[in-house]
């Protein structure tokens, strides 16, 4: 008995002691000292007995553990009972609180980089969604039981006083630009009219003569962007879709499937060169235009027998792509559109130069892409930050 | 013979206590005290409202739907209630019609329980001396009020409706029901006379009637007010001393003449009113209809409506039908796709007509494109819902000729016009705020 147990203790103790590798998956590795940890630089004591695992996991290799009291008055880490902290190693660390103590996040924000990069901010979206939507509900309840009951009795007695009208008009004054770097209201980002705001601002400041560098925006983010305004907004937003057309649910319906295969045909003949960056064919042009046009007569009977979310979806498609073809046949249409926005992303300075250019505004999102026009807000506040620092 | 007495004593209380704890055991809870089909009511286990009545007896859980006016006493003669209307448009929240359930007391010192389904009643002390204690039960809650003295008095008025541009989702059998999406209902509580407390399931808040804490509000989604709302005089829509307006008076009038032609023959009185060429007879008959729950009537009146009167105030009263609980979304939707013949898509596309529109489909302007393709649409109800918003929301539209029973060719005609005053892939012109 005696025995097994000094036999125990022994084995214990060389794990204990012995060095950890990159790849163990040790009780108990040891951790060599680094240059640098959480607490401050290490002493030359190097060795730091340490209770964790080590794994490889979606984010890279982690290990995650707890310091074992050690106490050496040559060892400046605040050694407290029970400190924990996670250790880096190379790749970027995942983001779950437990590693909100020393962790660094890498984001490819500013640093640049697509390594773990889009499954990194993917995870991350999800986590803010989460809490965004968690704080909207809970403030929108008590206006909205207030409100409901009122705000029907009265549309059913009078009716609706003043529509919104879309995007308002974007102004100079500097409250409109602080309401907008400091966004309370979500409908204000959402509409895109908080970017809107910001962007003029960038275009000021640009037009006194401020440079600065700007925040990477990566292609899954610039591909939620909606533009509004000119045709060339929405012939930009359907080329961000890719060179496949993404046709509503109307076009489901058998007495449309022949022009819809049309339309597909035309729409990628026409698509493929512009998103490649050179004009398509005036024929090819001429037959979109045809078919769409067909489309619009065929589609109308179809939609009046549709659900609503649906029947709006088929005309705004419809509309959307009448517009961007007015985009399509302009001289300089093979310049509109980016190909490097779709591979590489781009920094928000080269976006809103090339707002600028072809008089893009930022339109209202879509769907759930949300997480995009709050990353966006982010690149572009920031930017207006660098531009409006005084000059050393 | 003392084993028989002790024996028939002892089948008497179990009698008696099965009555009590039995659930659907009709007893009798209260007796009206107005005259015949003031009152209608419908056993928990019927289909049917029947009209009450002279004065007859109330049971437990009938649900009873009351004209304005109607006025009931609790058993024990303790609690009056009555039911009032809006003639005038003056309350907080929109009543069309009242309605209620009544149930056995649970607790002994209870003189009366109310469930109220919507609508407004009052609750009046009519005890010689003492406090009278109401239990009022609504949505998710169980309120005690003690009304302290008699001629105390306390109104208490209830209005469900949903949230504008709420989307139609059908239920899945497998999800949790309590989790669906519901209305939101909001409640207002008034001391009339007096003083009162109100227990709000743990929670007990001394009021009195103004000047003083006299208004208590909840809403379904934040709970009630912490502490009464002090007033230093009546609001005008709970004035005792008001006078009706001359459109009230004929609605008070015609709900009278809607009484007394349906305690005689209730078929006729229905027909009779609907089709009358006064608007504000039609308006009580619709009113009823959405009250009894009668949505065949409803819904052939809507498709069938000749009349401006039926189509646009039958709308509205859909729509309140709609927003008084949670589940009614599905139960119409299942009426419109099992009884009415409409396909899924169709009925999907009526729930969301009715369930109306968000801010952001009123930015957007295919909803109005899709608005006024409904108007050509082949079923009557889809176009009479579709003109029916546009009118509100683009006001200028009114100038156009509506007919509620156009033909296709007619419809057509409407749809142009529309078309001209509202072009393709554009919002409405602005309107200016008065």
């Amino acid at each position: 008995m005696f025995r097994v147990a000094r036999l125990s203790f022994a084995c214990g103790l060389a794990v204990a002691l012995a060095p950890a590798t990159a790849s163990a998956q040790a009780f108990i590795p040891a951790q060599p000292a680094y240059g640098n940890s959480p607490f401050g630089p290490l002493t030359p004591q190097r060795f730091t007995p340490y209770a964790g695992v080590s794994a490889n996991t979606i984010y890279g290799q982690v290990t995650v553990g707890q310091a074992i009291p050690f106490n050496s008055p040559l060892n400046r880490i605040n050694n407290l009972p029970f400190n924990s902290w996670y250790q880096q190693r190379p790749g970027p660390a995942p983001l779950v609180p437990w590693a909100a103590g020393g962790a660094r996040v890498n984001t490819g924000y500013m640093s640049g980089g697509t390594s773990n990069t889009n499954i990194m901010m993917s995870a991350q979206r999800e986590f803010d969604r989460a809490q965004r939507a968690a704080t909207t509900a809970r403030e929108r309840a008590v206006p909205n039981a207030k409100n409901a009951v009122d705000e029907e009795w009265n549309y059913e007695k009078f009716g609706t006083v003043g529509l919104p009208g879309g995007l308002k008009a974007v102004t100079d004054h500097p409250d409109d630009l602080i309401k907008a770097l400091s966004i309370t209201d979500e409908s204000e980002l959402l509409s895109g009219q908080a970017l809107n705001q910001i962007l003029v601002a960038i275009t000021n400041a640009e037009g006194k003569g401020a440079k600065g560098p700007s925040a990477f925006i990566p292609p899954p983010v610039l591909a939620e962007v909606r533009f509004a305004g000119p045709p060339a907004a929405e012939a930009v937003n359907f080329l961000l879709q890719g060179s496949k057309l993404t046709l509503p649910v109307a076009f489901d319906d058998p007495k449309l499937k022949e022009v819809r295969e049309e339309l597909e045909k035309d729409y990628v003949a026409v698509t493929t060169p512009l998103r490649d960056g050179k004009l398509p064919e005036p024929m090819k042009l001429m037959k979109l235009s045809f078919s769409l046009q067909r489309a619009q007569e065929l589609a109308s009977p179809v939609i009046r027998d549709l659900p609503f979310d649906d029947a709006v979806a088929a005309r705004q498609f419809l509309n959307r792509l009448d517009v961007a073809l007015v985009a399509f046949k302009a001289q300089n249409s093979f310049l509109m559109f980016n190909p490097a926005w779709t591979s590489e992303g781009g920094s928000v300075g080269d976006l809103v130069k090339h707002m600028i250019k072809f008089k893009l505004q930022f339109g209202p999102a879509l769907g759930d892409s949300g997480d995009s026009y709050v990353a966006v807000h982010k690149g572009l506040s920031t930017f207006l930050f660098v531009l409006t620092q005084p000059k050393k | 013979m003392f084993a028989r007495l002790l024996s028939l004593l002892v089948l008497g209380l179990a009698g008696s206590a099965l009555a009590a704890a039995e659930p659907g055991v009709r007893v009798v809870v209260a007796h009206s005290n107005s005259p015949a089909a003031t009152f209608s009511a419908r056993p928990s286990n019927g289909n049917v409202f029947q009209p009450v009545p002279d004065k007859a007896e109330l049971f437990s859980s009938d649900l009873v739907v009351s004209l304005p006016g109607g006025t009931l006493t609790s058993k024990n003669g303790a609690v009056q209630v009555k039911v009032l209307a809006d003639f005038d448009s003056r309350s907080p929240l929109p009543i069309l019609e009242t309605a209620f359930s009544l149930a056995q007391p649970a607790d002994k010192d209870v003189d009366l329980e109310v469930v109220l389904d919507r609508g407004r009643i009052n609750l009046t002390n009519v005890k010689p001396e003492g406090s009278a204690m109401v239990r009022v039960r609504f949505w998710d809650q169980s309120w005690k009020i003690q009304l302290d003295a008699p001629k105390t008095r306390v109104t208490v008025e209830l209005c469900g409706r949903w949230t504008a541009g709420t989307r139609f989702k059908l239920a899945n059998p497998k999800d949790d029901p309590a989790k669906a999406p519901s209305p939101v209902a909001s409640l207002v509580l008034l001391v009339l006379s007096g003083t009162a407390s109100v227990n709000q399931g743990g929670v007990t808040v001394a009021m009195r009637a103004p000047p003083g804490p006299a208004e208590l509000r909840w809403n379904s989604v934040a709970g009630p007010q912490p502490q009464p709302q002090r007033l230093d005089k009546f609001p005008e829509w709970a004035d005792p001393e008001a006078i009706l307006s001359d459109e009230g008076q004929k609605l008070a009038a015609a709900c009278e003449r809607f009484r007394s032609s349906r305690a005689t023959d209730g078929v006729k009185a229905f027909d009779g009113f609907l089709s009358s060429i006064d608007a504000v007879n039609q308006r009580v008959a619709l009113v009823t209809i959405g009250g009894l729950d009668d949505l065949e009537r409803l819904e052939k009146t809507l498709a069938t409506a000749k009349t401006q009167e039926q189509w646009d105030f039958g709308t509205t009263v859909l729509r309140h039908w709609l927003g008084r609980s949670p589940g009614h979304d599905q139960r119409l939707y299942e009426f419109l796709t099992t009884r009415s013949g409409y396909t899924d898509g169709q009925a999907r596309l009526i729930m969301q007509l009715l369930l109306g529109f968000s801010p952001f489909d009123l930015a957007t302007p295919e909803t109005y494109e899709v608005l006024i393709e409904y108007l050509a649409n082949p079923k009557p109800l889809i176009r009479n819902l579709a003109a029916w918003h546009l009118v509100r929301l683009v006001p200028q539209g009114k100038l156009i000729a509506f007919k509620p029973n156009a033909n296709a060719d007619e419809a057509k005609t409407y749809q142009l016009e529309w078309k001209k005053l509202i072009p393709a892939g554009k919002l409405p012109p602005a309107i200016k705020k008065p």
